[in-house]
């Protein structure tokens, strides 16, 4: 008992400036971006897709990122939800690679709001369209592995080298990112999924402009995946609430418990 | 003679008298004869507790890990459980059953129940075997199946041989009963009662907290072990998390966002009860029997598992130690609330590792607060006077026997 006392005390002590993040990292949120001239409701027929299981409902948090970086939230997380879904949406939700980099920097600023409010240490993303480049830009410009574990990214039908349907013309967008791989979080699996409308588009976004996110990601993170789906679902706008792109959230992230402290880890 | 003499003179025959129900009677024989193994189930959780789980005890405190893959471990605790409860179930039908009907083979009895017991624990998720040990549904489970039988002999009015068409048909019936019933006892839908209340914020408050602390042990009482800290981790993870920022930034409780929940007080004061017994067997009983269970329940009730005294001494369903049971943890939990609020120790803000000891907690989770150990201290020897009473009628009438 002295020597568990004497353990025990020191581990407090040590701890007692991190432990407020290992807490917070009980919470592994699931953060959603979405694309262009979507809003933060762009998710919620695949929401309530996750949600159909009655024994996983998650609770959905919506942050609404006005033009002069004000923010609206909506929702809640529930007490006991570890998994929570969280939305960061645009009132600025135009296309271009200058509105890129502002929502990446605003991405900045509401995460540390959200640690400073949720408590939470590791999270996964998902962007849809340029929300995965949203995300790409934030990892290599701001993210730090001090402050916050990303595990897993999933980006659905994001157009890394734009509406270019050849690698051999480089968006300057797509080259900044290629030179600022070594940035990426190495821990980090990435999952790109391509929708195929025909055998060249989605609809709206090249192929090729979405397997071009393999000279971002690939060797630089720990995995990367490229997944095409074809068929009438796999339309561009309706990738998110694609059924494979539903089983494919279940399976690679939903299910995927990296974050240690997450109590479906705990003992039992 | 007091009223509180008389009350328990009455509680002493009556503890008595339901000690020689058949079922009661044939619980407790059953778990005699399970001790062996009872206590190798209770030791592989505290040992995948305190050593081998990645947020065990001493993995947490020395920050290493074993290299044992996590499920391996669970699963390995999982089967013990249930060769254990599948033990007691076949056991119990045996003893219920030989009290009934003294004279009869109790084969097709004992088999019957072994797969059912088997069915209903076969393909469930781990909640409901390690976190919940339901003994409660197993006990009703053998008293439902043993009186079946007895009335379905009855029926037929002339005796079969225990393995005739007729018998293995009403085991058939048993059987699949039990495998129809099962997704019912396992629903996931009581995790999903048991996480709304808990995420309710009324659990920061001192009344919810000591109907807490009346229901948890009553639960034990029946047979429903639930382990008190995933429970109040789970319902108490905002409130830590807030209070533990708030002092990290302000470096004061005062103003405390949960100065109240059930962290700071059940967690940190509460269920002293099984180390106090513990303490009695082993200071103050002079039967071998009794010493020996001490002995081997020590280092469990150190580690807030209580289940060889619930079982083996027994505790469960016993009308005599129903009242310490539950008047320990209130009054503990009730003056480790006053300690906080009147400023006698600081809150606890700090979390504790996973299975720490209750002596220690409150001394951790105030960072090394001596007051706070010796208020931990005065609650085990408060919570021995609560149950000391009980304990000397519970000795007298074991010497009378």
């Amino acid at each position: 008992m002295v020597i568990i006392g004497i353990l025990g005390r020191s581990w407090v002590d040590e701890t007692r400036l991190n432990q407020s993040k290992i807490q917070n990292s009980r919470l592994y949120p699931v953060i959603f971006i979405p694309g262009s001239s979507a809003t933060v409701n762009r998710f919620d027929d695949l929401f309530n897709k996750l949600n159909a299981n009655p024994n996983q409902k998650h609770s959905v948090l919506k942050i609404n990122i006005k033009k002069d970086g004000q923010y609206d939230i909506s929702g809640t997380i529930r007490q006991t939800d570890f998994r929570p879904f969280i939305v960061i949406g645009f009132e600025n939700n135009a296309d271009g690679y200058s509105n890129i980099k502002k929502q990446a920097s605003y991405i900045d600023d509401v995460l540390t709001l959200l640690q400073n409010r949720y408590h939470f240490h590791h999270f996964d993303a998902i962007g849809h369209s340029n929300g995965g480049l949203i995300w790409t830009r934030y990892l290599e410009k701001y993210f730090n592995n001090q402050q916050f574990v990303m595990n897993h990214l999933m980006t659905l039908g994001t157009p890394y080298n734009f509406s270019e349907t050849s690698i051999s013309r480089k968006t300057e967008m797509l080259k900044d990112m290629i030179q600022g791989r070594t940035q990426l979080p190495s821990n980090l699996i990435v999952y790109s999924i391509a929708g195929t409308e025909d055998y060249t588009d989605d609809g709206i976004v090249p192929v090729q402009s979405v397997t071009a996110g393999k000279y971002i990601f690939q060797n630089y993170t720990q995995k990367y995946m490229q997944i095409t789906l074809s068929g009438n679902e796999a339309q561009h706008s309706n990738l998110p609430d694609n059924n494979e792109v539903v089983s494919i959230i279940n399976q690679y992230i939903l299910t995927d418990n990296s974050n240690p402290r997450n109590p479906t880890n705990a003992p039992k | 003679m007091s009223i509180f003499s008389k009350g328990l003179s009455l509680l002493t025959k009556w503890d008595k008298r339901w000690q020689h129900q058949p079922l009661i009677s044939a619980i407790y024989t059953t778990y005699r004869k399970i001790f062996t193994i009872l206590v190798i189930d209770v030791y592989a959780h505290i040992i995948a507790l305190l050593f081998l789980l990645p947020n065990a005890l001493f993995p947490t405190i020395l920050d290493y890990q074993l290299p044992f893959y996590t499920p391996i471990v669970q699963n390995v605790v999982l089967i013990i459980d249930i060769i254990t409860m599948t033990f007691f179930s076949t056991l119990l039908a045996k003893e219920y059953y030989q009290r009934r009907r003294p004279d009869h083979d109790a084969t097709l009895i004992m088999m019957t129940m072994f797969y059912s017991t088997m069915t209903s624990f076969q393909n469930q998720n781990n909640f409901n075997v390690i976190l919940i040990k339901n003994y409660f549904i197993l006990i009703l489970l053998v008293y439902a199946v043993v009186n079946s039988y007895i009335l379905y002999q009855k029926l037929l009015k002339q005796p079969q041989n225990p393995l005739s068409f007729a018998n293995i048909g009403w085991a058939a019936i048993i059987i699949t009963i039990a495998t129809v019933l099962k997704p019912f006892l396992h629903s996931a839908a009581l995790q999903a009662t048991i996480n709304q209340y808990l995420s309710s914020s009324i659990f920061n408050h001192i009344p919810a907290i000591l109907i807490f602390a009346l229901i948890l042990p009553l639960l034990s009482w029946i047979g429903i072990s639930i382990p008190s800290d995933l429970l109040v981790s789970q319902a108490s993870a905002t409130a830590i998390s807030e209070n533990l920022n708030f002092f990290l930034t302000k470096h004061t409780t005062a103003h405390i966002p949960y100065p109240i929940n059930l962290y700071n007080t059940f967690s940190m004061f509460s269920i002293v009860g099984g180390l106090a017994l513990c303490l009695l067997l082993l200071f103050r009983s002079r039967n071998i029997g009794d010493q020996r269970l001490g002995q081997w329940s020590l280092l469990p009730s150190l580690f807030n598992n209580h289940q060889l005294l619930l079982f083996a001494y027994p505790l469960l369903l016993r009308p005599l130690f129903l009242i310490p049971m539950l008047v320990s943890p209130v009054v503990t939990t009730s003056l480790g609330y006053l300690a906080v609020k009147l400023h006698v120790i600081t809150i606890p803000v700090y979390q504790v590792p996973l299975s720490t000891p209750y002596l220690i907690r409150a001394y951790l989770a105030t960072n090394g607060n001596l007051i706070a150990l010796a208020v931990s201290i005065l609650l085990i020897i408060v919570s021995v006077l609560i149950y000391l009473p009980f304990f000397n009628i519970a000795m007298k009438s074991q010497k009378e026997s």
